[in-house]
């Protein structure tokens, strides 16, 4: 068996919720022969140890294999039986010897003397470079005497993530899992029937700290999100799977990018999005879509390819046993799944979400929706129209003083003197100067902060220090508009003329010809900077689809 | 029987056609105790019967297993 194989049979296991634990076991010695010079490059690799106060032979094993299924190949060390403090605590232990990335540190109550305990354990494992995570599993209690205490303690520690292991044994059922006559037999106080699922949901700390976060979700319609066939049955005959639609809903305000890979007449489809009165999904939500009659991976190695992703950013849900074999069969890169394995499926968590990670859903559809307006009009001018921008001018101030520091710092293309600035360096340019940045927006949504311009006060004289845009509002009109708007202002504030620099990079070449284009006067030119200047004898004029203002 | 002979050979990675009813602890590298465990809770699992301890404890081969699952009714 190869990796590709053996990536197939851990899909299927994963498509059945009760496969059994020596199943996985099976696989594992299978992965276990496999050559590691095979792995393919799509595969990350993580180094994860174990260590409880009970028996977790079995875990790590079907970790590992649960693992290959996100594309993570986990190599595993487990502790042994109740040694978890001599480890951590032996500077020359296993444990270290063994170097890992992650700690899954799993206590019973009733083996732990106090909370000071754990804090001593943390800090020492705190104290190894190799260590980025520890995992810490809370504790099985009626009443969260301890549990309460212990999130407190750990709330503001990045290092830290606790694991609601109390919770998962209650919605799995604490009675079957834990405490069984097998915890008088080998100590199983956990029944290793629990580990599958266990498994799963502990591995979303490692596919996340891998770096190997799904991005987007790639749906079926028919038989996913509702029984029926809707262009047999008409949109009036179809149930939607409300409760499915709901996750991906979800999804989608948490930043997952949602397509549609489907084999259906494109307007029948459309129809339920449309029509049907109960769907929580439209077309507002989707980035894009493939709805024909080609084959599944080549629509989603042509949706990968329109949204700048990886393939291997992708998960896929389909009803169809057939589809789901076939993109594994060319493209083993994606998580393959039965929809109702979808509310279960860890490979989308992360382990901070921010804002603007959670805007990203919203973007791709944006952005999807202004290149149908350019397919759709003819002429530039008829889409800059019915984008309906407004830009609008701000001097920089508290609220914005980082994204303009973060904007010098990273912005290449667009950029006249590529000068960078630290946010003190920013402060004590307004002795002697003015700083200004634009948001922008378009009727399909906020582009946010992404241009400045800094001029210099040289006696009489505008110097543009810096004027950079981001790519993201680029022909548009926009980077014109705001010169304009920099000309004017130096005229009604008495400024003789504005000197206008640029300084070329390897990067900066798209904004080469933006002030000569401008009618901007070269008053100098050498390999290292070319300088123009503006005498400001008329009156700046302004994109006629933008509305300027200044706040 | 398949589905015995299936987590047997599962469980304690041997082959199903050397499985027979001596085959026990004594005999067998994979049948280690916490193996010896698991594979009651397969069984529990899959034949959807509970153990009790004392059954646990007297299994010492394949043909106690067959003994116990058969005396809960099971044809195997």
């Amino acid at each position: 068996m190869n990796f590709i194989d053996i990536q197939k049979k851990v899909g299927l296991l994963f498509d059945n919720s009760e496969t059994s634990v020596s199943e996985y076991l099976a696989v594992n010695s299978k992965v276990n022969e496999l050559n590691k010079k095979d792995i393919p490059s799509y595969f990350r690799k993580i180094k994860s140890a174990f260590l409880g106060s009970f028996t977790l032979q079995g875990l790590p094993e079907i970790f590992r294999v649960e693992g290959v299924f996100h594309n993570l190949l986990s190599d595993n060390y487990l502790a042994p039986y109740n040694q978890f403090s001599q480890q951590i605590l032996d500077n020359t232990s296993d444990l270290y010897k063994f170097n890992p990335s992650l700690v899954y540190l799993i206590l019973d109550k009733k083996d732990i003397v106090d909370l000071g305990h754990i804090n001593d354990l943390i800090s020492k494992l705190k104290s190894r470079s190799s260590i980025k995570k520890v995992i810490l599993f809370n504790f099985v209690e009626e009443v969260s005497n301890w549990n309460n205490s212990l999130s407190n303690m750990f709330e503001s520690d990045n290092f830290v993530s606790i694991f609601d292991f109390n919770n998962f044994l209650k919605e799995i059922g604490h009675k079957e899992y834990w405490n069984t006559k097998y915890a008088e037999l080998g100590d199983l106080r956990l029944s290793p029937q629990a580990f599958p699922k266990l498994a799963e949901k502990i591995l979303s700390y490692a596919v996340a700290e891998s770096g190997g976060t799904k991005k987007c979700l790639m749906t079926d319609l028919d038989g996913t999100l509702w029984n029926g066939v809707v262009g047999e049955d008409g949109v009036d005959n179809i149930s939607l799977d409300l409760d499915l639609q709901d996750i991906i809903l979800q999804l989608y305000k948490n930043g997952i990018v949602l397509t549609i890979n489907s084999k259906n007449n494109f307007q029948d489809a459309m129809d339920v999005f449309e029509k049907h009165p109960k769907t929580v999904l439209n077309k507002n939500h989707f980035a894009t879509w493939r709805i024909n009659w080609q084959d599944k991976y080549v629509n989603a190695q042509e949706m990968a390819k329109e949204l700048n992703l990886g393939v291997d950013s992708f998960a896929f849900i389909d009803d169809d046993p057939f589809q789901r074999n076939m993109i594994r069969e060319f493209l083993p890169e994606v998580a393959v799944f039965h929809p109702n394995r979808l509310k279960d499926y860890i490979g989308f968590s992360s382990l901070v979400i921010t804002e603007e990670d959670k805007k990203r859903s919203e973007m791709y559809v944006q952005e999807r929706q202004r290149n149908e307006l350019k397919t759709t009009l003819k002429g530039l001018d008829d889409f800059l129209k019915g984008l309906s921008l407004e830009v609008i001018v701000s001097d920089m101030n508290n609220a914005n003083i980082s994204r303009i520091s973060q904007l010098t710092q990273k912005t290449n293309q667009f950029n006249l003197t590529t000068r960078r600035y630290s946010e003190e360096e920013l402060r004590r340019f307004l002795d002697n100067g003015k700083i200004l940045a634009i948001s922008v927006k378009d009727r399909f949504g906020d582009y946010g902060l992404t241009g400045i311009c800094m001029v210099k006060f040289k006696e009489s004289e505008w110097f543009v220090d810096n004027f950079l845009l981001s790519c993201r509002i680029l022909g548009r009109g926009v980077e014109n508009t705001f010169l304009s708007y920099i000309c004017n202002l130096a005229k009604t504030e008495g400024a003789s003329k504005v000197i206008g620099e640029f300084i070329p990079t390897a990067k900066n070449k798209p904004s080469e010809n933006f002030l000569k284009d401008f009618e901007f006067n070269c008053v100098s030119s050498d390999v290292a900077r070319i300088i123009y200047e503006e005498k400001l004898d008329k009156e700046y004029s302004y994109s006629p689809f933008i509305k300027i203002k200044h706040e | 029987m398949n589905k015995l002979l299936n987590i047997l050979s599962r469980v304690l990675d041997i082959k199903i056609e050397d499985i027979n009813d001596n085959i026990g602890p004594d005999n067998t590298e994979g049948w280690d105790s916490f193996n010896g465990l698991l594979l009651a809770t397969e069984l529990e699992k899959e034949f959807k019967v509970k153990f009790t301890m004392e059954d646990i404890v007297s299994i010492k081969n394949v043909g106690d297993i067959k003994t116990i699952l058969k005396k809960r009714g099971l044809k195997i």
